[in-house]
């Protein structure tokens, strides 16, 4: 009997040979117990038949998840994917329409800014628009803002080498506010420049001094400022045309069209005024 | 949005079922146990078994045992026989699988409340049947037997390892497959007895 039992598994799984197979079989008509042994053996067989499957496909499954890349990582990598670069796409969209006025193509081509990558470097924040507040209120009204300003700043008249008196960059501890200023321009450090120069009270013997920094803070974007600046030198004998040219700019930059439109007149029908020829270009390209 | 993850998730499944282009040759992987015609099957399947889930209030992780159990029970009755390929999908017959056993799941639910059974419907039989709690029962009643034997016994009905191949990589103490085989059937014994005597055969 005993022995019977030890074949019961070669017998399920087809091993025995055909003399213990037919002895097995034999035994298995008269012996009722060893009948009921096969069955639950039988069963136990089909059961671990069905642990090993169970096994195999739950870790294919798990294998599945956890792959990098696969199942529901994958799934969310890519969502997350394109949810990136629809967000990218979109911010990228936003941020070109809002500096899209200081793109090249805003400025006029043939008369470029001059040095805004020295004047950024040297005073970034400074180097933003006065009227980004304002901007922001509509895309239209941003667009032609930034024009103006860019076509201002592209028609400004600066100060030339020429009437800065000492632009060689020598500086001494006894050197005034506007010999700090000069130097500091003639190496294009124009947000250096302003600061020498920026809390000064200047009298009418200081107009060179006034006239400088009116510029500078036409370059670095205070346009409030330069236009006070020029404002005050209105009356000056040696700079009043570039001055008052200068203002209109101003006027231009700060988006006061009507303004602009009243000054660029007055200049058109002055033929004494020095910039007629600029007035008249200018005038064309704002079509007022 | 919507539109966009279907599209990744119609391309998981086609890209998962390249290698079984129609549904004779995803029958063929299975019945060979391919593991890629098993993750063809679960692409095919997850999304109605997850609803069915849903719908019968099956936690996330009762979907995914069922999802496996539904797959294992495929398996199972292609490997006995049972299911016999006449041209549909066997993702078809899996989710059927599925509505079957989720209502299982529910009303076993519905049981522990008391509520009145007879609105349910009487469940569909399922001789195939391998719950998970006998699962975990066999693995219990595995672990119960002498190390030499739970690795006797692994290696030949879980790990589907030849008795020749198991003696020449040396994997047990036996030198010889007679006698390898001989003390498995003594391992086999215990574990009928022992299982006998725990009632997994009742269930």
């Amino acid at each position: 009997m005993e022995n019977y039992y030890e074949k019961i598994e070669r017998y399920i799984l087809g091993e025995l040979e055909e003399r213990d197979l037919t002895d097995f079989e034999n035994a298995l008509k008269t012996d009722t117990e060893l009948a009921q042994s096969v069955a639950l053996h039988r069963a136990m067989m089909q059961r671990l038949e069905a642990l090993r499957l169970r096994k195999k496909v739950q870790l294919v499954l798990e294998e599945d998840r956890i792959k990098p890349g696969g199942g529901i990582s994958k799934r969310v990598i890519w969502s997350i994917a394109v949810l990136l670069v629809m967000l990218a796409a979109a911010f990228w969209v936003f941020k070109l329409r809002s500096l899209a006025p200081k793109t090249e193509k805003e400025i006029p081509a043939e008369n470029p800014l001059p040095e805004p990558k020295n004047q950024i470097e040297n005073n970034p924040i400074a180097a933003l628009p006065e009227t980004t507040e304002t901007a922001r209120t509509t895309n239209k009204k941003n667009k032609t803002t930034a024009q103006f300003q860019a076509l201002a700043q592209a028609y400004q008249l600066k100060p030339q080498m020429l009437t800065i008196r000492d632009g060689s960059g020598k500086v001494s501890a006894s050197s005034t506010a506007l010999e700090r200023a000069q130097a500091a321009y003639a190496e294009k450090k124009y947000a250096l420049a302003l600061d020498q120069l920026r809390n000064e009270i200047f009298n009418e013997n200081q107009e060179e001094a006034l006239y400088l920094r009116a510029n500078l803070r036409f370059m670095l974007y205070e346009y409030a400022n330069a236009a006070r600046d020029f404002e005050g030198l209105k009356n000056s004998f040696q700079f009043k045309q570039e001055a008052r040219w200068n203002f209109m700019l101003c006027q231009l930059a700060l988006g006061n069209q009507e303004n602009t439109r009243q000054l660029l007149t007055a200049m058109l029908a002055d033929k004494d005024f020095a910039f007629h020829a600029k007035a008249l270009e200018l005038q064309a390209r704002l079509n007022f | 949005m919507a539109r966009i993850l279907d599209i990744f998730l119609s391309r998981k499944t086609n890209h998962r079922c390249e290698k079984y282009p129609d549904h004779g040759a995803l029958f063929e992987g299975l019945k060979r146990e391919d593991a890629d015609a098993i993750r063809c099957l679960s692409a095919q399947v997850s999304g109605s078994i997850f609803n069915i889930g849903k719908k019968n209030r099956l936690k996330d992780d009762d979907v995914e045992e069922l999802i496996c159990d539904c797959i294992t029970i495929c398996l199972q009755k292609i490997g006995a026989g049972k299911y016999i390929f006449q041209g549909y999908s066997p993702a078809t017959f899996v989710i059927e699988i599925a509505k079957n056993r989720a209502q299982n799941f529910r009303r076993n639910a519905l049981r522990h409340q008391t509520v009145d059974l007879e609105t349910i419907g009487e469940p569909p039989q399922e001789d195939d049947f391998e719950s998970i709690a006998e699962t975990e029962l066999l693995e219990k009643l595995l672990s119960q037997l002498e190390p030499n034997c739970q690795n006797l016994i692994r290696l030949k009905y879980l790990e589907e390892r030849r008795d020749k191949e198991v003696i020449e990589e040396k994997r047990t103490q036996y030198t010889t497959v007679d006698a390898l085989k001989n003390h498995r059937s003594k391992c086999l014994k215990k574990l009928v007895e022992i299982g006998a005597a725990a009632s997994l055969f009742n269930q």
